[in-house]
């Protein structure tokens, strides 16, 4: 049947599919009928996390913040994504690894950072904003649609955060898929069917669902999560342990502590990816004021152990799914891995011994999830045959009754986008507000999660209003509440006040300031875009090679000449694509000069 | 009803049947919005198939690609309105409770004692009791003792679960005949049939509950919890 429809809005540029990360982020682009992976100028697929913001407004975003964060500790934001799922008080535990002064642990997480104080949302937005203006200086073309990964833990208020977080950056169309989703998704866009358990173990987060794919549709059975999980937890245990003897090596307090603990933080994810592979690995600490670093051996009984916690959470949370569901070991088709920690033998193994279920092969378990969100984003863009996912509550959602018991309203598993309709009375005479808590459903406990607050009611006796209370999920997961007198039909004012997140009023404030914002042409803006970028990378190149002259050779001050000579005149009369690609050039010759900068600055820090 | 985009006549709930563009579901039978008759007795794979293919005509991602709002709102109510609809259905329990509240139903459940179970309401609560106190204070001993007790309750509240079973089959058959002589619209209640069906939504209470606290009854030690943790 063909549609016969209402004359179109401004059509949206096609979905492209975003696997953010605590790590690293992929992006992916819908490409002939497969997908097509942006790249860091490293030239990686992986896009690192760290986001760096200079005092003097320069933002930086992927391998440029990366190569800065042992320099500038304090400047460089580890894992935007983490920022959002975690509470103020877990951040601060962790002491001289997390080196930001958190200046509002409250529903907003707000840190001070490159001399300001920016929120959680802010600052994940800064992140997207740079991804989407690589995308569009890559393309050419607007890139105002994408569909955005989400760990299964992210809570309702979480994923408003995400969703607002994108749509700050810039994107216009926003939607979200569960990562176990966009993995099993893109193993569907190869033709796989059946009943398939999908695992995603990553930085910080393991998420795995339940899928049932059947030719039409695929359906969401049941989802667990949970943050802490993953690589990074693992991380800072290294580092804990690596701190703790270069301490005890030293004579005198470390003076740069920031700068060791993060020197720490890298040279454990090193210590992990080494002994994942190998049984056995040795690295080095350079000691402040001592002749020789400080050489440190690990064996793989070292890894095992550490990993533990986090084997053995990860472990009861895959029988929590297989009860959740109603389904045991051997139950399933396949196995789908996602994530760079189903690399490691020893969880690899727990999750094939706990489903046993076959691992499907083919998919390379680093670029699933964003293979899997472009997919989602061809479906929606209807380039692609797929089936219709049919995405559901991770858990349930409740309110505190009269008996102060939880009552379920929405529970897990519930298909979204689901509405519930709650009705809610006074307890006093002339009472014009109500307040109720809701709850979340944690295994099988309830959590606070936000208070529902309505207001401006019609002041009558006791117990006479009726009011209607409508809880919408929608296909995002998103929460959002409305309420309406029953008798008159008379709309209330109904907000929710998360524990974490933003309210429904900050919500709608932060939309409508971006609605007002002015459509730049888009060829202009690119221009623009591409200028500022050049003239950022050339004020940096050639203060750097007047600064550092004595760091370089002859001919690299020769060709660092030339080359900036070339910019300067292309910058203000060249085309977009000539202007990309000088600015890729002078990156990949500046390269080796920052690591040499980078290398002596470090020495001062760290010696 | 008309259709909201092109003005044609509905026959369908959520969607035009001429432009194919997904309707605003207003205050609706779950019934009707499934588009099928008020019945008690549904082939669970019957009413999932219905369920997905209207799911396949008005879910919101098939009309991202249209880039107007109010499609794209007008199918999100509708699948809102579906989902809600299968949620009521797809369990004869809680198929029951609506017909039960539809027609005007509205008290609480009555408390109710299983047939069969009724003489031994005292010993179970004893036996659970007993169970429930062994196992807080950690007397692995008290507890051991009543699991023979356990073993043998448990096969009386399978039995009874069995009745029950065949009670609401009756009761839903009874219901479906009064729905076919009225040619498939929403019948007047047969006599006495809310009372019984209330009574046996008290009865189904009582088993659930019995069997939650005996399933916990079984487990010693307590098990940790699953620790699902942040995110709410
Ligand atoms: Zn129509």
């Amino acid at each position: 049947m063909a549609l016969q429809m209402t004359p179109q809005g401004t059509s949206g540029s096609p979905f492209v599919g975003i696997d953010f990360g605590s790590c690293a982020t992929r992006v992916s682009i819908a490409h002939g009928e497969g997908a097509a992976l942006l790249t860091d100028s490293t030239g990686e697929s992986a896009i690192a996390a760290p986001l760096a913001l200079s005092p003097q407004g320069g933002v930086l975003a992927g391998a440029a913040a990366r190569e800065r964060q042992l320099l500038f500790p304090e400047e460089t934001l580890l894992s935007p994504k983490s920022l959002l799922c975690q509470s103020g008080e877990e951040l601060a535990a962790d002491e001289a690894l997390f080196p930001h002064k958190i200046s509002d642990p409250g529903a907003v997480l707000q840190i001070e950072i490159g001399g300001r104080t920016r929120s959680a949302v802010e600052l994940v937005a800064l992140y997207f904003a740079e991804l989407r203006q690589r995308l569009e200086i890559l393309r050419e073309s607007p890139a105002s649609s994408a569909v955005v990964s989400t760990p299964v833990a992210f809570s309702p208020f979480d994923r408003q955060s995400l969703h607002l977080a994108a749509r700050m950056a810039g994107f216009q169309r926003v939607r979200l898929i569960e990562d176990p989703t966009a993995a099993a998704l893109g193993w569907m866009a190869r033709g796989g069917r059946g009943r398939v358990v999908v695992c995603c173990w990553g930085g910080e987060h393991f998420s795995a669902s339940i899928v049932q794919a059947d030719p039409e549709i695929a359906r969401v059975i049941a989802s667990v999560g949970a943050a802490r999980v993953g690589g990074g937890q693992i991380d800072r245990l290294i580092a804990r342990d690596l701190l703790e003897r270069v301490r005890g090596a030293l004579t005198t307090d470390p003076r740069h502590e920031a700068h060791l603990a993060r020197y720490a933080l890298v040279t454990a994810e090193k210590v992990r990816r080494a002994l994942s592979q190998k049984s056995k690995t040795e690295v080095q600490i350079p000691l402040a004021g001592a002749a020789k670093p400080l050489k440190q051996a690990y064996q793989k009984e070292h890894l095992v152990g550490w990993s533990e916690a986090v084997l053995g959470h990860a472990r009861r949370l895959c029988d929590l799914l297989q009860q959740k569901a109603e389904r045991r070991r051997g139950d399933y088709d396949a196995l789908i891995l996602a994530g760079g920690l189903t690399r490691m033998p020893q969880m690899r193994e727990m999750l094939e011994q706990v489903f046993g279920a076959p691992v499907a092969e083919g998919i390379d378990p680093e670029e699933a999830v964003a293979r899997g969100a472009v997919a989602r984003g061809r479906y929606l863009d209807r380039a692609a045959e797929l089936p219709l996912v049919l995405d559901s509550l991770p858990r349930g959602y409740g309110l505190e009754g009269p008996g102060g018991a939880v009552e379920a309203i929405l529970e897990a598993g519930t298909a979204v986008p689901a509405s519930k309709v709650e009705t809610f009375t006074t307890y006093l005479d002339q009472q014009t507000t109500v307040g109720v808590q809701l709850f979340s459903q944690v295994a099988s406990d309830w959590r606070p999660l936000a208070q529902v607050q309505l207001s401006k009611a019609t002041p009558m006796k006791a117990g006479q209003p009726a009011i209607e209370v409508t809880f919408t999920a929608d296909e995002d997961g998103v929460l959002s509440v409305e309420a309406a007198e029953m008798m008159r039909g008379k709309q209330l004012v109904a907000e929710l006040h998360p524990l974490r997140g933003l309210s429904s009023a900050q919500v709608r404030a932060t939309l409508e300031s971006l609605d007002v914002a002015a459509d730049e042409d888009f060829p202009a803006a690119l221009r623009r875009m591409v200028k500022d970028r050049a003239g950022f990378l050339l004020r940096s190149v050639r203060d750097a090679s007047r600064r550092h002259a004595g760091k370089m050779t002859r001919d690299e001050k020769q060709l660092f000449a030339k080359k900036i000579q070339e910019m300067e005149e292309l910058i203000d009369a060249g085309e977009v694509a000539e202007i990309r690609e000088a600015l890729q050039e002078l990156e990949a010759i500046a390269g080796p000069l920052k690591s040499r900068i980078l290398d002596a600055g470090l020495q001062t820090f760290l010696r | 009803m008309k259709c909201w985009n092109c003005q044609n006549a509905l026959e369908e709930v959520l969607v035009c049947e001429r432009c194919g563009v997904p309707q605003t579901v207003g205050f609706m039978s779950p019934f009707e919005v499934l588009g099928i008759p008020p019945n008690l007795s549904w082939e669970e794979e019957k009413l999932r198939r219905t369920y997905e293919r209207m799911a396949l005509r008005c879910h919101p991602d098939l009309f991202r690609a249209h880039n107007d709002d109010r499609v794209l709102q007008a199918a999100r109510s509708a699948m809102r309105g579906l989902n809600d609809a299968y949620r009521t259905l797809s369990d004869p329990v809680s198929r029951l409770r609506y017909v039960l509240a539809a027609s005007g139903q509205t008290q609480e459940i009555p408390r109710a004692v299983p047939e069969g179970l009724q003489a031994k309401a005292q010993i179970i609560g004893r036996v659970l009791e007993a169970i429930e106190q062994a196992r807080s204070e950690g007397d692995a001993e008290a507890w051991e003792a009543q699991q023979d007790h356990l073993a043998s309750l448990q096969v009386q509240a399978e039995k009874a679960r069995d009745r029950s079973h065949a009670t609401l089959l009756a009761l839903m058959l009874e219901w479906d005949q009064a729905v076919s002589q009225n040619d498939g619209g929403w019948p007047e209640m047969p006599p006495g049939w809310n009372e019984r069906a209330m009574s046996w939504l008290g009865e189904r209470r009582y088993l659930d509950v019995l069997e939650a606290r005996m399933a916990a009854g079984r487990q010693w030690p307590a098990e940790a919890p699953a620790g699902e943790v942040s995110g709410g």
